[in-house]
């Protein structure tokens, strides 16, 4: 049931890069604490298909360790370069990944702000879908919420959004366990 | 028997003027208010919408002495644009969703009346940018409210009693309002938001003694549901022709055209014609889009009893960055190469100010009020035209293609926050963004009453593209609209989001996101004064005088479009924002909550 991640440092082209993934069975996994085992730098397999779920690996490099929270059966896959003197950093992530973050600056962000940081009406999705599986996203992304302040408005009769919950999902789960930072991601080639 | 027929027709327009005495008193009443500037009867505090005022009891020389006199909770949370009315004795103020409205004694700030109308939240998600709302309008003893589901009330000014509640669109479809209405002569102008959502914009005047259509003009489509006539409507001097708006669309896209009117209302007396701007095409792609699409993003100048449009004039063909150009159009008379001229001043989201003739539409002057701008190279001022820079065409770079470096950003150099002008040092006083993009459009399909968009957009300082290593997303600028230049310019840390008021004491007052109240002084720019007040500052700085003393008022609430632009992580940010590091300062100055602040001198 729980994670398996894969540690390898990995040179990509010019940068070093960090691979992260999580893989997961269809229910909530625990949280494990990967930190210490990002230190240990040790390799270990994972397995490449659970059913319809998609896994990926998890691969930590450098000093710079991600923490893996629980998940459900939301799966992406992020290679991010280190930070630059500018302070960015460039992600290419799977193609899911890639059309949630497209998806959510097309028709989110408008509420919830560039990379789901929250405005002064919409909260921020980092915190938030920690509370949520992937079916309780889904519904209240279809069916909409009345919030403390603000409306979420019911995203099932938009196609551009409700054919886009498992991308949507990806993405925000992404930013949410900290695997990937603010910014435009890329496509994987 | 033909003198006969004239004869009974004369009398009939007679009579017909003396049934209908609300024609011209409602006019030259609200006229009256708005000579005394003792009142801040309308938005702009006048129908050319200077936001001018003559008091000067509050002057350069004392404003640094300035206190605040009282303070008034709205009980809102969502940002607050706009600012107060000041009528005689009362004062009038809005609030965001679900718009409420309280009249306030002067006397003794109580609360005359309030009036909170029932309206279904499903409007709220509808909304773009949150659920702002600019303000009222007050005319023959009456208030209107423009309520954000597009119903239209009068209410009685004395009582808050509703006279009559009209539907001016249907939120279903995506149609809502944030606008302030204004009045002129016998009727009440409003307009209609919901350009991310396929709704296609209009202009509608009603009556205002019982709410009935007068006239309604569209931004795109049919010549004939536009008001415009082929012959005598003219696009810089030029008859616009049969079908100027749907021959340059791809097939019936005009329907879900978009050209909404959500930003300010001015009107010339004389010439009788209202001025406004239609805002952008749906949807965001401009791929999926091809032709001008005319006439979005277009200045209308429009015969207020007729709705015909005299002319038109459209800054931004086929948008390709969400440019709309609705923000206000100032109108002026000033010296222009040695000439008077009666010109209207416009600060389009583009980053262009331009100057017009407004009694023909002759462009005079358009350059750029940011320098940091750089979509275009220059405005053509034969054809009108912007001359695009290929690498930051949105459609040339194409469909899934990010576009970097865009200036400015979709929020434009500025938006709806209105500037002022001073005829005392001839200068406007403008409130900007400095703020640049990354532009990704991509397909989307179009489903009634859902966001239409389809483009994904980043946005940060504009000092990362200039390469000036400076991080300000703002600047308070005083601009010569005869040259087309920058006098003086003052770096704000955010966006400048807050309406300016000008004055006869050589002050010009504005507010920031951080919740400052400033003023500084109208010919050099120097700070003389500044309050921090609740929260940060989108409304507008207006102006009254109450038994003999002169008021500065304000409204805070920190929201809108610079509360998603500018203020992510207030709900807590717990991540890293690398370059766009500079956003996330706000809510370290600020967090919610509707406060109107008075402010005067001491006694």
């Amino acid at each position: 049931m729980g994670i398996r991640i894969d540690y390898r440092a990995r040179e990509h082209g010019f940068a070093r890069m960090i691979l992260i993934a999580i893989a997961c069975l269809q229910f909530a996994c625990a949280a494990e604490n990967t930190q210490d085992q990002a230190s240990a730098n040790a390799a270990r397999s994972v397995p490449k298909s659970v059913g319809n779920e998609k896994v990926a690996v998890v691969t930590q490099a450098g000093s710079q360790s991600k923490e893996s929270t629980s998940s459900t059966s939301m799966l992406y896959s992020v290679e991010c370069g280190q930070v630059n003197d500018a302070g960015e950093q460039f992600c290419y992530v799977d193609r899911d990944t890639y059309i949630g973050w497209r998806t959510f600056h097309g028709f989110c962000s408008r509420c919830h702000a560039q990379d789901a940081l929250g405005s002064t009406f919409a909260p921020n999705l980092l915190d938030r879908m920690r509370e949520f599986d992937f079916s309780g996203f889904v519904g209240r992304t279809a069916n909409g919420f009345t919030g403390q302040v603000g409306v979420m408005p019911p995203w099932k009769d938009n196609p551009n959004v409700s054919k886009r919950y498992q991308e949507l999902f990806a993405y925000l789960k992404a930013r949410s366990d900290g695997a990937l930072p603010p910014g435009r991601p890329k496509k994987k080639p | 028997m033909t003198k006969r027929i004239i004869g009974i027709i004369s009398m009939i327009g007679v009579a017909l003027a003396l049934i209908v005495p609300g024609t011209s008193s409602a006019n030259s009443e609200l006229m009256k208010l708005m000579d005394n500037p003792d009142n801040w009867a309308i938005w702009g505090g006048d129908y050319a919408g200077t936001r001018y005022s003559k008091l000067n009891q509050i002057n350069s020389k004392n404003v640094g002495d300035l206190q605040v006199a009282w303070t008034f909770s709205t009980g809102v949370l969502r940002g607050h644009e706009g600012g107060p009315l000041v009528v005689g004795d009362t004062l009038y103020i809005h609030t965001p969703f679900p718009n409420k409205v309280f009249a306030i004694s002067l006397n003794d700030q109580t609360i005359l009346w309030r009036y909170e109308p029932k309206q279904n939240p499903d409007t709220i998600p509808v909304m773009c940018c949150d659920t702002v709302y600019r303000g009222l309008a007050y005319a023959d003893g009456k208030i209107f409210l423009q309520q954000a589901d597009t119903h239209l009330v009068a209410l009685n000014a004395k009582t808050g009693k509703v006279i009559w509640r009209i539907k001016n669109g249907d939120p279903k479809k995506g149609e809502t309002n944030t606008n302030a209405p204004v009045v002129i002569k016998d009727k009440v102008l409003t307009g209609i938001s919901g350009g991310e959502f396929g709704v296609r914009g209009f202009l509608a005047a009603y009556y205002i003694k019982d709410g009935s259509l007068a006239w309604k003009a569209y931004s795109v489509g049919p010549d004939d549901e536009m008001l415009i006539d082929p012959r005598k409507t003219t696009h810089l001097g030029k008859p616009v022709g049969r079908n100027s708006s749907t021959n340059t669309w791809k097939g019936d896209q005009w329907k879900i055209g978009g050209g909404t009117t959500w930003g300010w209302y001015t009107y010339d007396p004389q010439l009788n014609l209202v001025y406004y701007g239609t805002g952008n095409p749906s949807t965001w792609n401009p791929v999926v889009r091809p032709g001008d699409n005319r006439w979005s993003m277009t200045i209308f100048a429009r015969d207020l009893d007729t709705g015909k449009a005299k002319w038109v004039y459209q800054m931004t063909p086929h948008d390709e960055w969400d440019y709309d150009g609705i923000n206000e159009m100032i109108l002026a008379d000033i010296k222009i190469k040695g000439k008077n001229r009666k010109v209207l001043v416009h600060f389009d989201r583009n980053g262009f100010g331009y100057t017009l003739d407004r009694v023909t539409g002759e462009l005079l002057v358009a350059e750029k009020y940011d320098p940091a701008v750089n979509w275009a190279t220059h405005i053509d001022m034969k054809t009108g035209r912007p001359q695009v820079v290929a690498k930051y065409s949105t459609h040339q770079t194409g469909v899934d293609t990010n576009t970097k470096n865009v200036c400015p950003a979709a929020l434009g150099s500025k938006d709806q926050q209105p500037a002022a002008f001073s005829p005392r040092t001839g200068l406007f006083y403008v409130p900007t963004n400095h703020v640049c993009m990354d532009y990704e459009p991509f397909e989307v399909e179009y489903v009634a009453g859902q966001p239409f968009v389809g483009a994904t957009l980043s946005m940060f300082p504009a000092g990362r593209v200039t390469g000036d290593g400076t991080t300000n997303l703002g600047n308070f600028i005083a601009w010569d609209a005869a040259k087309g230049k920058i006098v003086w310019s003052l770096p704000e840390m955010f966006s400048v989001w807050s309406g300016v008021l000008a004055t006869a004491g050589d002050v010009v007052f504005y507010g920031t996101l951080e919740g400052y109240l400033k003023a500084v002084d109208a010919k050099t720019g120097k700070e003389l004064y500044k309050f921090k007040t609740p929260s940060g500052i989108i409304g507008n700085v207006n102006t009254w005088k109450h038994k003999g003393k002169q008021y500065i008022g304000i409204l805070s609430g920190i929201g809108g479009w610079a509360g998603i632009g500018m203020a992510a992580g207030l709900t807590g940010d717990t991540d890293g924002l690398g370059a766009v590091g500079a956003y996330r300062g706000l809510d370290k100055y600020t967090q919610l909550g509707g406060v109107l602040t008075v402010f005067a001198l001491p006694d």
